[in-house]
């Protein structure tokens, strides 16, 4: 296990140096003039202007040295600051990557918990109602985008009911109850209808799908049919035997979501007034904010090959041939 | 000929008397506002106002006191000097002060009133000669009694540091840098003094500018190095420090702000002021409709909706100055690149476009015609392109889909051609929601005569520091102009050469004797004068239609029932909202 840990540390360095690599040429090939952004809209920006401006930035130099300068700070911790606002970016991602980590870490566990009991359900029950039905919902829960959903949830109550969600974000560590209505029951009275549920939904569907093929490919394996023979309980066949081994390929597959839900909370975090990394990214983006775009998508390459690290591991730890193989 | 400041007065009583004073009271019930709004009292010609009172209340005895929870959708920053944009400006307007601002009053203030000053940390100034200017600043204004400034009170000494400032980093400092020559205090600190370079009847309307100079303290430039981190000034309401530009900015009551109204009651009324950060509009009307919010901004496409869904809520329909336009590749003035180059093809584009049709889309209960003077500025400055004082030039508005062929045809495009359109896929849509509706179906009203467009979206951050800043790489591009104070920004910014300093100038205009025709306007003390040179100009712009101006939606904004001491909402309001319309807000939770 620890030969397999190494390798994939070591693999590990080469993926985050294209990654960056990747993300460093891109943002320069994004149509704009940052000099001008910086100049202000109403400046004639003249030849001495621009290279004032460009030298003051480092922007005169290669691109080589400009790249590895960036990647050093950045490993430093040290991500510059924001062109609009001139607030640091590190100080910026301290409050709000919290934010959306417990946003995207709720969202996993509501998705979790709506996909598992009825994937499983569904296979167990194969071909009736019970299997009908909730790959309906599956279905639907991929199809409907959550900007729709938040759109809906947002608008129907006040219409309704005159009802709103909580106008103010509240820290997690500051009061744990108010933080989490706004989460997942923005109106109250139990109703999970927040934006991590919403975020949830739209994973569940794949999960859900998921668990069923694999729970239905399980369950037709000779030793599942020992055990049945044997006269074992249903319930220890499906937990103790079969869900186990289903769920390998649900780990790797819900690890690889990650991506899906930064993205959604993008949209979210804008809809409901979540001050997160989504949020930061949207308006950075908007604003042309090179800086900042440039290093909220490091730290989201950086958690997406971190976190795929952690699935190998788990996958390895699950099932040991990955290891030998 | 009618005199134009006569004209426009009369014209601007007549307008309100048939129909914006009827929408006005008809929405907020105010008899005494509508009396306001016909502007029973006048200026006396040529007295400089002496004191910073606002008119009194019209709707009761205010109740100080009281928290008013708003919203904006963005803070991008804090410190005013260094920011272009008008919603930073908009945010340090409750903080901090600027020697004088724009004239505003409870209901709606006359047109031709719109854009004038009035005083702030000035109490009074005086103009011995053309170019000098004295101000004498109010003894009782002090900054914020916190760090760094501890209430200390604001001298002429301020005002020379404020304008170092401004003149070293500011983005805008050419607005006054090209007018003013120099700025002194005098020796016992209470008066300041302007020279200017040349005679400029525009000075005072410049120095109103929320663009421009705000009094940032010394204190807090060599803390923080900017003002960038906090907000510390001598304006009505403190930043709080629980504020988080991503959550809710919190406004607190300046105890020891300098203003009082006509009873002596210390302004503002406001215990505190809250404004949440909502990006999202559905989120706002739905907090809105909850009671959570007491006032917000209303897209047109949703007026009706809102006004079923919220019955008791207050809508105030204001035109504002912001102006949107067709402007084309620069290439069409500096090489002479058809089809724009032929003025007949720029005049057969503004004809072939239904302004009032495109009103209907944008702004269902109305608007205006803007020409390059945005309708946003009122009567005294803007001429309406309906008018008979537009002349000849009036035709060029007119929607008259036979001439404009016509003209294609004189220009050698009977059968029309195609075009790029440049614009902004993102930000507008949220700030100013009007301007998509238009763009949306700028290319079915275009088809008409022939004009088949391609639509060429680009995020807001590219258009701006590209298409906007230096012009479309090709064909045209639909776009707002953003905050001018003072005919002076709209012309000399967008007309006059870019050697000259005209950094709005998008389409490189070049003409000779239009910039002749601004600086002699922009040289005039006697403001009578300057208006009938204003007309001038825009009479000739409208003839060369070197911009296409295209319509001034009326926006709306919403207020819940027991928000009350509401000032005008068109003008200058919307931009400079601490100072020239929160200062009298109250609360009546018992309405």
């Amino acid at each position: 296990m620890q030969r397999y840990i190494l390798r994939r540390l070591f693999l590990m360095v080469p993926t985050i140096v294209g990654g960056t690599f990747m993300l460093f040429m891109l943002i320069r090939a994004i149509p704009g003039d940052v000099i001008q952004q910086i100049a202000g809209e109403n400046a004639i920006v003249t030849p001495e202007v621009r290279a004032e401006i460009e030298s003051r930035l480092g922007l005169d130099e290669p691109w080589y040295t400009q790249y590895w300068k960036w990647l050093g700070d950045a490993i430093r911790g040290d991500f510059g600051e924001s062109l609009r606002t001139g607030v640091p970016i590190g100080e910026e991602m301290r409050n709000r990557l919290p934010v959306t980590l417990e946003l995207t870490s709720i969202a996993l566990v509501v998705s979790l918990i709506i996909a598992l009991p009825i994937g499983i359900l569904s296979a167990i029950r194969q071909d009736t109602w019970l299997d009908y039905v909730p790959r309906s919902i599956a279905i639907g829960a991929l199809a409907i985008p959550a900007f729709w959903l938040a759109t809906l949830v947002i608008v129907l109550p006040s219409v309704w009911w005159k009802l709103a969600p909580p106008i103010e974000y509240v820290d997690l560590w500051k009061d744990p109850w108010a933080n989490l209505k706004i989460m997942v029951f923005p109106y109250g009275r139990f109703v999970p209808v927040g934006p991590a549920v919403i975020l949830g939904i739209g994973l569940s569907g794949t999960v859900m799908r998921l668990t069923r093929a694999q729970m239905l490919e399980v369950l037709r394996q000779d030793y599942i049919r020992t055990a049945w023979s044997k006269g074992l309980r249903e319930r220890t066949v499906i937990i103790r035997h079969a869900l186990k081994n289903a769920l390998i390929p649900v780990v790797t597959v819900v690890g690889l979501q990650l991506p899906f839900l930064i993205g959604g909370a993008v949209i979210l975090e804008q809809i409901f007034n979540i001050p997160g990394m989504g949020r930061y990214l949207f308006l950075a983006i908007q604003g042309l904010d090179y800086t900042v775009v440039q290093s909220v998508v490091l730290v989201i390459i950086v958690t997406v090959i971190v976190s795929n690290l952690l699935i190998d591991l788990t996958y390895a730890y699950l099932d040991p041939r990955i290891r030998y193989g | 000929m009618t005199e134009p400041r006569s004209f426009w007065d009369r014209y601007a009583r007549a307008r309100m008397s048939r129909r914006r004073a009827l929408q006005l009271a008809a929405v907020s019930g105010g008899g005494l506002a509508f009396a306001a709004a016909c502007g029973e009292e006048e200026e006396e010609e040529g007295k400089t106002p002496t004191a910073a009172s606002p008119t009194a209340p019209a709707e009761g005895k205010p109740k100080p006191g009281g928290t008013y929870r708003g919203t904006v959708s963005l803070v991008l920053g804090y410190d005013p000097i260094k920011a272009t944009t008008f919603l930073t400006h908009a945010l340090a307007s409750y903080c901090y002060s600027r020697l004088l601002r724009y004239k505003t009053t409870q209901g709606e203030l006359p047109q031709s009133e719109w854009y004038s000053v009035a005083p702030e940390l000035a109490a009074s100034w005086e103009n011995p000669d053309d170019t000098t200017y004295i101000f004498t600043l109010n003894p009782d204004a002090k900054f914020h009694n916190v760090e760094p400034t501890m209430g200390r009170k604001v001298d002429a000494e301020d005002i020379v540091y404020a304008w170092n400032l401004y003149q070293s980093v500011s983005p805008n400092k050419n607005n006054l840098g090209s007018i003013v020559d120099s700025v002194q205090a005098s020796a016992d600190k209470t008066q300041v003094t302007f020279k200017l370079k040349q005679p400029f009847g525009l000075f005072l309307n410049r120095l109103a500018s929320f663009q421009d100079l705000w009094i940032l303290p010394k204190e807090l430039i060599e803390a923080d190095g900017d003002g960038e981190k906090r907000m510390v000034g001598s304006g009505p309401f403190m930043l709080d420090p629980s504020s988080k530009r991503d959550v809710k900015l919190v406004y607190k009551k300046n105890p020891d702000y300098f203003e009082k109204d006509e009873d002596g009651t210390p302004l503002p009324y406001l215990d505190a002021l809250e404004l949440a950060i909502i990006a999202d509009v559905n989120q706002a009307l739905t907090q809105f409709a909850a009671g959570n919010l007491d006032g917000i901004a209303v897209p047109p496409q949703l007026l009706q909706t809102f006004r079923d869904e919220n019955p008791k809520a207050t809508v105030n329909l204001a035109l504002r100055n912001v102006l949107s336009f067709i402007y084309f590749d620069p290439r069409t003035y500096t090489e002479g690149l058809p089809p724009f180059n032929d003025d007949r093809v720029r005049r057969a584009l503004s004809m072939t476009l239904d302004r009032d049709a495109l009103l209907s889309v944008a702004s269902p209960e109305g608007g205006e015609w803007p020409n390059i003077i945005n309708a946003g500025m009122g009567s005294a400055w803007w001429l309406d392109p309906r008018s008979a004082e537009m002349g000849e030039a009036a035709k060029n508005y007119e929607y008259n889909i036979e001439e404009a062929k016509a003209l294609l045809s004189s220009a050698g495009f009977a059968d029309g051609f195609d075009v790029n359109m440049h614009f902004s896929s993102s930000v507008y849509t949220t700030i100013v929601p009007y301007y998509d509706l238009v763009r949306q179906v700028l290319g079915s009203a275009l088809a008409p005569a022939g004009i088949k467009i391609t639509e060429v979206p680009a995020e807001y951050g590219v258009y701006i520091t590209t298409t906007f800043a230096k012009g479309p790489a090709d064909g045209f591009a639909f776009g707002l102009e953003s905050v001018f104070t003072d005919v002076g920004m709209y012309l000399a910014n967008m007309l006059k050469p870019r050697s000259a300093g005209a950094g709005r100038n998008h389409s490189e205009v070049d003409d000779a004797e239009l910039t002749a025709m601004i600086d002699d306007m922009l040289a005039q003390t006697d403001i009578e004068e300057l208006r009938k040179k204003n007309f001038e100009i825009q009479k000739y712009v409208s003839g060369k239609m070197y911009y296409v101006p295209v319509v001034t939606p009326l926006e709306a904004g919403a207020s819940q029932e027991w928000v009350k001491g509401e000032v005008n909402t068109s003008g200058p309001t919307t931009y400079a909202v601490g100072t020239e319309g929160a200062l009298t807000l109250w609360l009546d939770k018992q309405a």
